[in-house]
């Protein structure tokens, strides 16, 4: 393929996959974990520095934070120019996976991959949100290419580039440090000398089955360890909950990056390291981290579609007739289209199980002119109030995270402060009860708000006054409750 | 050598149909929905393609 063309149709990609990523940008309401984004933003025009009025720090993806900083200052903190920048990052990560491809595997599977990216949902729904996700999973791929540069070509500015992508990784996400343990791994078992290259180089007849065999039974051992001990010795067992995730919501890319692993073996030991990095990132995620984040499966998405692209291009380029390539390009994009994969731009996007997304926007527009200074305003997520309203006077202890508030790490027990905004904290019904009954104000909470309240919590406050419900789905809802 | 070229040949060959009967159930399936690709669990078509695919890397 010529290289202008192939340069065009990623031009083409890349502006199809700004628009999908900017479109109705702003419409959505803030979700929590962007409230304190862009609450830690906003902070820094006040202190200087991402510091919260709770006195905790928010170091985490400081880059952006400070990035966010700039351009609110300039275009105010609204939703579109705050999901701005990820939205150009995830558009810029298309062109990104496109060159990592065409050096690795050449323009065509490139092109496809790129194409993966453009119109994938989860790409794009995570590039309208201001977090750092797309920020980590774009340098979680750069520290995988530069590695593998650096192995093949042996040229230390690569191992540089490679630990630099691996501290700028780390900047923005913890997560990124699971790739160490996987590169070393990988190192380990392409220069070991007695283990995989005698199978890679096929010297001795004998010995090529019999480590082989060894390998298969280590796996089964393995497996059947884990199936005795899991909940044992593993602290965590998310194992069925992300495959299903991954094979439901990425089935075709599933399938497709298995054939395209073994498609072209001349690919083979570059498409090892991608193997390794997704199940070691997966195995860690659904083994060893406490909480339940699809999320974080999404920084895996670039791996998926480079081996899918492959298997893809193996497949359409498997007979050199004519019509059979047009027809099996055909099939694969209508089954594209078919699963839902090739869809119209929209303007919200649910991002994942259990993450609530309530119109908070259009409930707080709701009280303007209503909430008084007189009026106590009660929360269930208050870095969202703070940033809507004002900073809320009460928080109603909720845990976000699936474990017990007390140990949640939420608030701080001894001065009974939010985590973050520094909110007064009603951890009792009897507080809460007794907040409401000497003063007046609103109570502004959502689904995952009264479905973590205590049961008494929860009577004290379905007793007041409803002022309205925002959003129709379970889960994304907001209520607003007024007490007098 | 020659019956090992051989074997390569069928594994490839084998690895090669596998991929297009699984484009085909995967657009059937899409396409069409026939009930009985619905309830069938097309996991079970991950172990031949990577079992071929493995053996196929070993012999290239």
């Amino acid at each position: 393929m010529k290289k202008g063309l192939a340069i065009c149709v990623l031009v083409i990609l890349l502006g199809v996959g700004l628009f999908y990523r900017t479109y109705s940008i702003g419409d959505d309401s803030y979700w929590i974990d962007e409230s304190y984004t862009v609450l830690a933003a906003k902070q820094i025009g006040e202190e200087g520095v991402p510091r919260f009025d709770s006195g905790e720090y928010y170091w985490r993806a400081w880059p952006q934070t400070y990035a966010l900083f700039l351009i609110g200052s300039v275009f105010g903190y609204g939703h579109a120019p705050m999901r701005i920048l990820s939205a150009i990052v995830g558009t810029a990560l298309i062109a990104v996976v496109f060159f990592v491809a065409r050096r690795l595997y050449g323009t065509p599977a490139a092109l496809i991959a790129s194409g993966f990216m453009a119109f994938s949902y989860y790409q794009i729904a995570w590039s309208r949100q201001a977090r750092m996700y797309v920020f980590l999973e774009m340098f979680f791929l750069l520290i995988l290419y530069w590695y593998l540069r650096w192995y093949e070509e042996g040229r230390s500015k690569h191992l540089a580039y490679a630990l630099a992508s691996a501290l700028v990784a780390y900047v923005f996400h913890a997560v990124a440090l699971l790739l160490i343990p996987i590169i070393l791994a990988h190192y380990i078992l392409m220069r070991w000398r007695g283990g995989l290259s005698i199978v890679r180089s096929g010297r001795a007849g004998w010995r090529r089955p019999t480590v082989i065999v060894c390998l298969v039974v280590i796996a089964a051992v393995m497996y059947a360890l884990y199936v005795k001990f899991s909940g044992v010795i593993l602290p965590q067992d998310y194992v069925d909950e992300y495959r299903v995730f991954l094979y439901r919501s990425q089935q075709f890319f599933v399938f497709f990056a298995a054939v395209g692993l073994f498609a072209y073996p001349k690919n083979t030991r570059r498409n090892l390291l991608l193997a390794i990095a997704t199940a070691g990132v997966f195995c860690v995620l659904a083994l060893l981290v406490k909480y339940l984040n699809f999320r974080y499966l999404f920084i895996l998405l670039p791996l998926l579609y480079l081996l899918a692209a492959q298997g893809v291009l193996y497949v359409v380029a498997r007979y050199p007739y004519r019509w059979y390539r047009a027809m099996a390009t055909a099939v694969v994009v209508v089954t594209l289209i078919a699963v839902g994969f090739l869809s119209l731009p929209q303007s919200e996007y649910p991002l994942e199980p259990m993450t609530p997304q309530p119109p908070f926007a259009e409930a707080y527009d709701a009280l303007q002119g209503r909430l008084g200074e007189d009026d106590l305003l009660i929360v269930t997520q208050p870095a969202i109030a703070e940033l809507y309203a004002r900073k809320p006077d009460y928080w109603i202890a909720i845990s976000y995270v699936g474990v017990p508030v007390e140990s949640a790490g939420l608030y701080d027990s001894a001065t009974l402060t939010e985590r973050y905004t520094g909110a007064r904290t009603l951890a009792t019904a009897q507080s809460l009860e007794r907040v409401i009954r000497d003063n007046q104000g609103f109570v502004i909470v959502d689904d995952m708000g009264l479905q973590r309240m205590t049961n008494e919590q929860r009577g004290i406050v379905l007793n007041l006054t409803r002022v309205g419900v925002w959003g129709n789905v379970f889960w994304s809802r907001t209520y607003v409750y007024e007490f007098r | 050598m020659e019956r090992v070229t051989r074997l390569r040949r069928v594994v490839d060959d084998v690895f090669g149909d596998l991929s297009i009967i699984t484009l085909l159930v995967l657009a059937v399936k899409a396409i069409f929905h026939p009930a009985f690709l619905i309830d069938f669990n097309l996991q079970i078509l991950l172990i031949p393609i990577l079992v071929f695919g493995a053996a196929r890397a070993v012999l290239s």
